[in-house]
């Protein structure tokens, strides 16, 4: 596909992972290969339980040995797992930041597992003292910044899909026109009724049990005010730009006033492309996924992109590029 | 769909939407059960006045195209076709012509219901 750049952006990064990046998303697996080694060559020298937590020089909580090695071995794969997700070709406006998060995720557990299982080994005692030990647990969350250093910074993509001069809708001096579709997603309707359904039966145990679970109540309402939100959106394009408003909730989620509007093209919404569903923001560009498929996508003067996923997106996209064009 | 409105016009604004909307029915752009915007929305996107759009809504439920409940705005009727939009078309027409001879309304009426 023949693209256009813009021309300041630097000598453009494709979206594939270059070695460096396979390098960083590599150390990733340094601390489950910490983790899963230590823990082999100390499990026999090792007391059932495990000390967690200390106030002063005194255990607080503690820890089943294979508990902890089960959670800390889980996270740092889950950490390495998430590397090589990274290097995936739709991963990689987010590569870096994913690295990163990553490798703090991974760091901080092998730092937690070292100190805790090295101190009992070292000093010999199921219960040592930890001194400033737990500061170097912290600390091991700096092992993201590795990766994130090693991760070439990259240029938000620009890419504009060549097309035969964008299609307008031709309008008289006179006339004015507006373009309206309204996008209903039966799935979110039930997840809010059921999400709804489940703050009600939480408020009544909330109730009996003296008000615990307060903040699941707040949560499940607050999840299913979204999926509310995002169950029927009306798009429309008209003088006042790009709209996406909740048309169950009257709410304004997105515009784009006309004299923001740099270019309007349609385009495939590949939900994974965008972070996923509902609405997605992502570095230098932002979008209300529904469902995958057809979508509006805007460029902004200030080079952001925003997309939306309508129906035969052509005619809004022309009526769109025509208004912006007055 | 696309309204479009063009004030220079000397066709009334309420009856250019409202042509426009029997063209969607009419050629399916606009499906059964289909919700249009709310009176107040498709007026300020096009600048005219909210009693224009509800006067062409009004006329297009009267005509049985659309179908108007409360809180829940107009959404094209269940049983609204091409068939509709087609008699309403005829209708029109008969009336326009009906005019242009100079053949009162009740005397167009005794002609359908001689041969009803």
């Amino acid at each position: 596909m023949p693209t256009r750049t813009i021309p300041e952006a630097p000598p453009a990064l494709t979206p594939h992972a270059t070695g460096r990046e396979r390098f960083a998303a590599a150390t990733l697996w340094l601390p489950v290969v910490a983790i899963s080694l230590t823990a082999t060559l100390w499990y026999d020298r090792l007391p059932a339980v495990l000390p967690k937590q200390w106030n002063g020089a005194e255990i607080t909580s503690t820890a089943g040995t294979e508990v902890m090695i089960g959670i800390t071995g889980t996270i740092a794969l889950l950490a390495a797992l998430a590397g090589l997700v990274a290097l995936s070709d739709a991963a990689a406006d987010i590569r870096r930041g994913l690295v990163l998060a990553a490798g703090c995720a991974a760091g901080l557990a092998a730092g937690v597992w070292l100190v805790v299982a090295g101190l009992v080994i070292a000093t010999g005692s199921a219960e040592p003292e930890a001194g400033a030990w737990p500061l170097f647990a912290v600390l091991a969350l700096g092992y993201g910044l590795i990766p994130f250093a090693l991760s070439p910074r990259r240029p938000h993509r620009r890419e504009l899909a060549a097309t035969a001069g964008p299609t307008t809708v031709p309008l008289g001096a006179t006339e004015s026109g507006a373009w309206f579709t309204t996008v209903t997603v039966p799935m979110f309707l039930w997840l809010a009724g059921g999400l709804a359904l489940g703050a009600v039966g939480l408020t009544v145990f909330s109730i009996l049990e003296d008000g615990a679970g307060t903040g699941g109540v707040l949560t499940l309402l607050l999840a299913a005010g979204i999926c509310l939100t995002f169950a029927r959106l009306r798009v429309s394009v008209d003088r006042r730009g790009l709209r996406v408003v909740s048309s169950l909730l009257r709410l304004p989620i997105k515009q784009i006033a006309l004299d923001q509007v740099a270019s309007a093209r349609a385009e495939t919404i590949r939900p994974l492309e965008w972070g996923g569903w509902g609405y997605r923001i992502l570095p230098g560009r932002s979008a209300v996924v529904l469902t995958g498929g057809p979508g509006i996508v805007v460029e902004r003067h200030n080079g952001t992109l925003f997309a939306v996923t309508v129906p035969d997106p052509e005619l809004p996209v022309a009526l769109l590029t025509t208004l912006a064009a007055r | 769909m696309l309204f479009r409105v063009d004030p220079a016009s000397t066709v009334s604004l309420a009856e250019q939407l409202a042509v426009q909307v029997r063209a969607g029915v009419a050629d399916g752009t606009l499906a059964p059960g289909t919700r249009l915007p709310p009176a107040r929305e498709l007026a300020s996107a096009l600048d005219i006045n909210m009693h224009t759009v509800l006067r062409a809504y009004a006329q297009l439920r009267d005509d049985g195209i659309l179908e108007m409940r409360q809180g829940r705005g107009a959404s094209v009727r269940a049983d609204a076709g091409a068939g509709t939009v087609r008699l309403v078309e005829l209708a029109d027409a008969l009336l326009a012509e009906a005019r242009k001879m100079g053949v009162a309304l009740p005397d167009v009426l005794t002609l359908i219901q001689t041969r009803g």
